[in-house]
């Protein structure tokens, strides 16, 4: 039924200053992931542990059931990049680019190619050095695609990028998600990737993996409700995260749950509103830094 | 295509519930016409901004109720549905509406 795409066990990684994992982790076909969390999270060093940019301390990564490290040039074959891998090439043109990148994958599509680079008015004759933040991070993307990859790593695809560029990355991306067969992995920090994009939620806080969802859920299940008054009871509720007064309100990752405690202790409810991804993201992230 | 559908932020339902329960009118009171391709589960997610675990969950429940069947490689499409049966399930999305 679902199958997953990429599996990761117990990945770890040790810095001087900084662990990452241990890391469990899988993704299914057909869905995109949003990698979230602070600068220096681990976003970043996990992409780069999955292409094996990075060498892990431990744990393993297996493709389609395969092990990754046994496995290096098939999986890679069948994965894009984009993460400022093209740095030490700023010397070389686009163009020039472009074959040395193309030789390393059998199913590179050059029509394909030729049509990103019309669509997103790239200048194949330009230094790669030369060009702008955005027009870099279009390169990489249209890199990392035109081999049809099965799955898709994105570091920050959109940094930099035009406003418009950017709806025409995410039409891509969609098209590319289309037939429900490939998957994307996208550390972000744009909301609205996240909300039109992603399918679930992973954030990262200190080199850990603190939450993982569907972000529907993150819907059906956090509110903040609008209460006439507030006991012992529902204070304590395992569900309530927090409270603030005038007007009293609590803030709730069980909406259900602890709308039923309210109506069992006889309190009446003014009003609930959703939380949106990000308040819940902030959310998160504070209660774990505390 | 582009099916008629709205997910509240007021409803208590479930997203994926709120879709198959929608895309069910459609077909019974016959806006969307036996044969019709329905939206990949994709297009309908970005379409909702919803993920499409839930979109994939609706289409699978629609799917074994009858009402939808999916066929490799060509998309999602809606079922003739026999009318005895197109009558029972009518009373009873009246009688749940109700």
């Amino acid at each position: 039924m679902n199958i997953s795409v990429l599996e990761i066990k117990g990945l770890t990684k040790h810095f001087k200053r900084f662990t990452l994992g241990p890391l469990d982790l899988q993704i299914e076909k057909g869905t995109a992931m949003g990698l979230v969390g602070a600068n220096g999270s681990g976003k970043s060093t996990l992409l780069r542990l999955l292409m094996n940019i990075l060498q892990p301390d431990g744990g393993t990564i297996e493709f389609l059931g395969q092990r990754t490290k046994e496995n290096e040039t098939e999986f890679k074959e069948r994965v894009g990049y984009a993460g400022e891998l093209l740095e030490p090439f700023g010397h070389v043109t686009i163009k020039e680019l472009s074959s040395m990148v193309s030789y390393w994958y059998p199913k590179w599509d050059n029509h394909r190619y030729e049509h990103f680079l019309k669509r997103y008015n790239i200048d194949e004759g330009a230094k790669y050095g030369k060009c702008s933040k955005g027009t870099k991070k279009k390169v990489e993307f249209i890199f990392s695609i035109c081999h049809d990859p099965q799955l898709l790593l994105l570091d920050e695809p959109s940094v930099g990028v035009d406003i418009s560029s950017q709806r025409i990355i995410k039409e891509d991306l969609m098209s590319f998600m289309e037939n429900g067969e490939k998957s994307i992995i996208m550390a972000t920090h744009a909301i609205d990737e996240i909300k039109s994009i992603c399918d679930i939620i992973t954030v990262l806080h200190e080199g850990r993996i603190i939450y993982s969802v569907n972000k529907d859920e993150i819907y059906e299940n956090w509110a903040r409700i609008w209460v006439s008054e507030v006991r012992e009871q529902i204070a304590r509720h395992p569900n309530v995260l927090s409270i603030t007064g005038s007007p009293l309100q609590l803030v709730t990752n069980n909406l259900r749950a602890v709308e039923e405690e309210l109506r069992k202790e006889q309190i009446s409810i003014t009003h609930i509103q959703r939380l949106a991804v990000e308040e819940v993201l902030e959310h998160y992230i504070e209660t774990n830094s505390a | 295509m582009k099916l008629p559908i709205r997910v509240s932020e007021e409803s208590r339902e479930p997203i994926y519930h709120q879709i198959e329960t929608q895309v069910k009118s459609l077909i019974l009171s016959g806006q969307l016409s036996p044969g019709t391709a329905l939206p990949s589960i994709r297009a309908l997610s970005l379409d909702l901004a919803c993920s499409v675990i839930t979109t994939r969950r609706a289409y699978q429940n629609l799917e074994n109720d009858g009402f939808i069947k999916t066929v490799q490689g060509k998309g999602t499409f809606v079922r003739e549905i026999g009318i005895i049966r197109k009558e029972e399930t009518k009373h009873k999305a009246v009688y749940d509406a109700l």
